[in-house]
């Protein structure tokens, strides 16, 4: 079994087209051309099946950069570190 | 190309995934066979890769037009849409999209404006849809509208004059009731399909307000196999044939060890699952579809269960072949396409072995595979969601399939039970009637044309109006009908002449592979180079034009003696004058000349 954290760098990769090396918490769609509205939702899609959780309009709405998500799926405690 | 189907069969489930499957596809082939342009009132983006990789599925490779975001009519009015010339057009409008009245129906106050509404969003529709008619040829697919569950107005949505489902229900009949007779528009079923797969996950949810999606990105996969419903006939790669199991598959059990009453199959209570899966195949069966027989069980016990169980649905003569022995199952499947003379890729196995099923998709990789599920319940849905035996048309020829299927099985014994060739076809009583096309024909000639390949010397296509052409040119065009004491075939054989200065060149010669090997081939050539004689006893000029299927034709004019005058890779061009030329008529077929 894959742990939530490497299934959330796998789809960050696959999606935003960038290897899982290069990803870290400070990325975003600031520093990340690929992460454009249709990636997001894409992410958001992928995200939800990988987890499990179905997130409300205000966790996606508090997105800026990949540690935000991290904290989303702390806060419906799922570990992304076994 | 197996190990990529392999792939997007079981990963193609998101939106991201298919995305990232359909440069896979791009990068292993440059192929198209189909163009298929999506407009769409609401945002479907996504859908060309998801409708490319569910495609590659069914080994049909797509070329994808999707109309710019929120432009659907400016995209039917411009020009952009034809000149990619698409095949088939899906048109995914909601109504909810074309006016806001209709979602909130009728509170009292708005009767008239309710009423505007309805008219509006009908008309404007069909005149769209009546535009991209006049402007191409391709199949337009319109889908219904979507209806939310519960309407505004609740329980009383029923008694206002105007209420929310009487809206949507008018708009959706009267498109259903507009293009009834129309062959080139097809009403796609959305609403009843959006149902099916869940509304209140799929439709106007939370990616609705995010990003203005009223179908949910994780259905959009859904969608895309959804339309495959299509594509498949469009692209010609229909199923005819299902191959079938018997022990828990037509009945629960094992008819070996069960016995006949040990199994289970009934009407009521245990065992109903399996009679309603032979209901599904029965009614496949009577719309064309044919079915074989491939178990591994000893042939007098299945034979007990088809005369002597109360509530077979499925009788012998619904199976045009029965392989019922100990041999291995793809062997089974290898002698089921030589004696129906179809191909492995026009058949659906259907077992609920899973060591069988991979044995076939490993050493038949044309054969298509269903999936049957461990609960037997769930039989009846998994075939009813597989997409392969979907159909523009139901002509004449699919209703009688089964029937002339029977009929060659029959003649096959009775031929078996024959020494010498010509003793079992003088025994046949061999009627073959040969007649001039006209445009009545022409229909049926152009199907032959595109269909047949086995005894086609030129494997020239045509379509219905290039058939009237060359009859209103002046060209010679036959038809061949044959019959014999077990059935009609129907009209299975054409040839196209053309009247040239030194003489007359044959451009087609063709007969369906059913009427093979009864030498009614010989029959209606050298009846027809008879009649040239008569009209012009000169030189007559023919082509083989070989292809990986035409094999067999190769010498068919040495028959009748006309010498090979050039050979190249690509067509050998024979001839022979006809001023020597003799009929020579079987005694044992009758020709009668309409």
């Amino acid at each position: 079994m894959l742990s939530m954290k490497e299934k959330l760098y796998d789809l960050l990769s696959r999606i935003l087209e960038i290897h899982k090396d290069e990803i870290n918490d400070e990325i975003s769609p600031i520093n990340t051309p690929t992460w454009d509205s249709f990636n997001a939702i894409m992410m958001i899609a992928e995200l939800e099946k990988a987890s499990g959780v179905r997130f409300d309009m205000a966790d996606l709405m508090a997105v800026k950069n990949v540690g935000d998500i991290k904290k989303i799926l702390d806060k419906y405690k799922i570990k992304y570190e076994c | 190309m197996n190990a990529l189907k392999e792939k997007i069969i079981s990963q193609s489930d998101t939106m991201a995934s298919c995305i990232l499957l359909s440069k896979e596809i791009d990068k292993i082939s440059k192929k198209i066979d189909k163009k298929v342009a999506v407009l769409s009132n609401f945002t479907v983006k996504g859908l060309s890769e998801c409708l490319r990789v569910k495609s590659f599925i069914n080994d049909i490779f797509l070329q994808v037009y999707e109309g710019e975001y929120g432009q659907w009519k400016q995209e039917i009015l411009g020009n952009r849409l034809y000149e990619f010339k698409p095949d088939i057009i899906f048109l995914l409008v909601d109504a909810h999209g074309l006016d806001n009245n209709i979602i909130y129906g009728d509170d009292g106050t708005n009767h008239d404006e309710i009423e505007k509404s309805k008219k509006e969003a009908k008309n404007e529709l069909s005149q769209l849809i009546d535009y991209i008619k006049r402007k191409t040829n391709a199949k337009i697919v319109v889908s219904n509208s979507v209806k939310i569950w519960p309407p505004i107005a609740g329980i009383f949505d029923s008694k206002l004059k105007n209420g929310y489902y009487g809206i949507v229900d008018d708009y959706n009949n009267n498109l259903l009731k507009a293009y009834k007779n129309d062959g080139q528009v097809f009403i796609f079923n959305f609403n009843e399909w959006l149902g099916y797969i869940g509304k209140k996950n799929f439709w106007c949810g939370k990616y609705y307000f995010v990003a203005d999606m009223r179908l949910s990105p994780e259905a959009i996969p859904l969608l895309a196999e959804e339309l495959t419903s299509y594509l498949i006939p469009l692209a010609g790669k229909k199923k005819k044939c299902i191959v079938l199991d018997l022990d828990n598959t037509l009945w629960g059990g094992v008819i070996g060890e069960d016995g006949l009453s040990g199994i289970k199959l009934s009407p009521t209570g245990d065992g109903q699952q399996f009679y309603y899966f032979q209901k599904l195949l029965l009614s496949l069966n009577k719309k064309g579809v044919l079915l074989a027989i491939n178990s591994k069980n000893n042939e007098a016990d299945v034979k007990e269960v088809f005369l002597k169980h109360p509530h077979m649905v499925l009788k012998e003569n619904n199976i045009v072949s029965s392989k019922i022995n100990w041999n291995n199952k793809a062997e089974n499947i290898q002698a089921i396409v030589q004696e129906l003379n179809i191909g492995l890729d026009s058949l659906l196995f259907v077992d609920d072995d899973l060591s069988n099923r991979e044995l076939i998709k490993q050493t038949l990789p044309e054969v298509s595979v269903l999936d049957l599920p461990t609960d037997s319940t769930k039989y009846v849905q998994t075939l009813l969601d597989y997409k392969g035996f979907n159909t523009f048309e139901f002509t004449e020829e699919d209703k009688k399939r089964n029937e002339m299927y029977l009929q060659e099985k029959q003649r096959n014994e009775y031929k078996n039970s024959f020494i010498d060739i010509d003793t079992f076809l003088r025994g046949l009583d061999l009627r073959v009637s040969i007649k001039e096309v006209d445009d009545f024909l022409a229909p049926r000639i152009a199907q032959l044309t595109q269909k047949t390949n086995q005894f086609n010397l030129t494997t020239n296509r045509y379509q219905e109006d290039d058939i009237e052409n060359f009859i209103k040119s002046g060209n010679i065009l036959w038809a061949l009908d044959v019959s014999d004491k077990f059935g009609d075939y129907g009209t299975t054989g054409f040839c196209l002449v053309k009247d040239v200065p030194d003489g007359w060149e044959v451009d087609s010669i063709l007969l369906s592979c059913r009427v093979l090997g009864k030498k009614v081939e010989e029959q209606f050539f050298g009846f027809i180079l008879n009649e040239l004689k008569k009209l012009k006893p000169k030189k007559v000029r023919a082509y083989y034009k070989p292809t990986l299927k035409n094999n067999q034709v190769k010498d068919f004019y040495k028959t009748f003696d006309f010498c090979k005058v050039k050979s190249s890779e690509t067509e050998d061009i024979w001839e022979r004058d006809l001023s020597d030329y003799r009929f020579n008529k079987h005694d044992f077929i009758k020709i009668d000349k309409c």
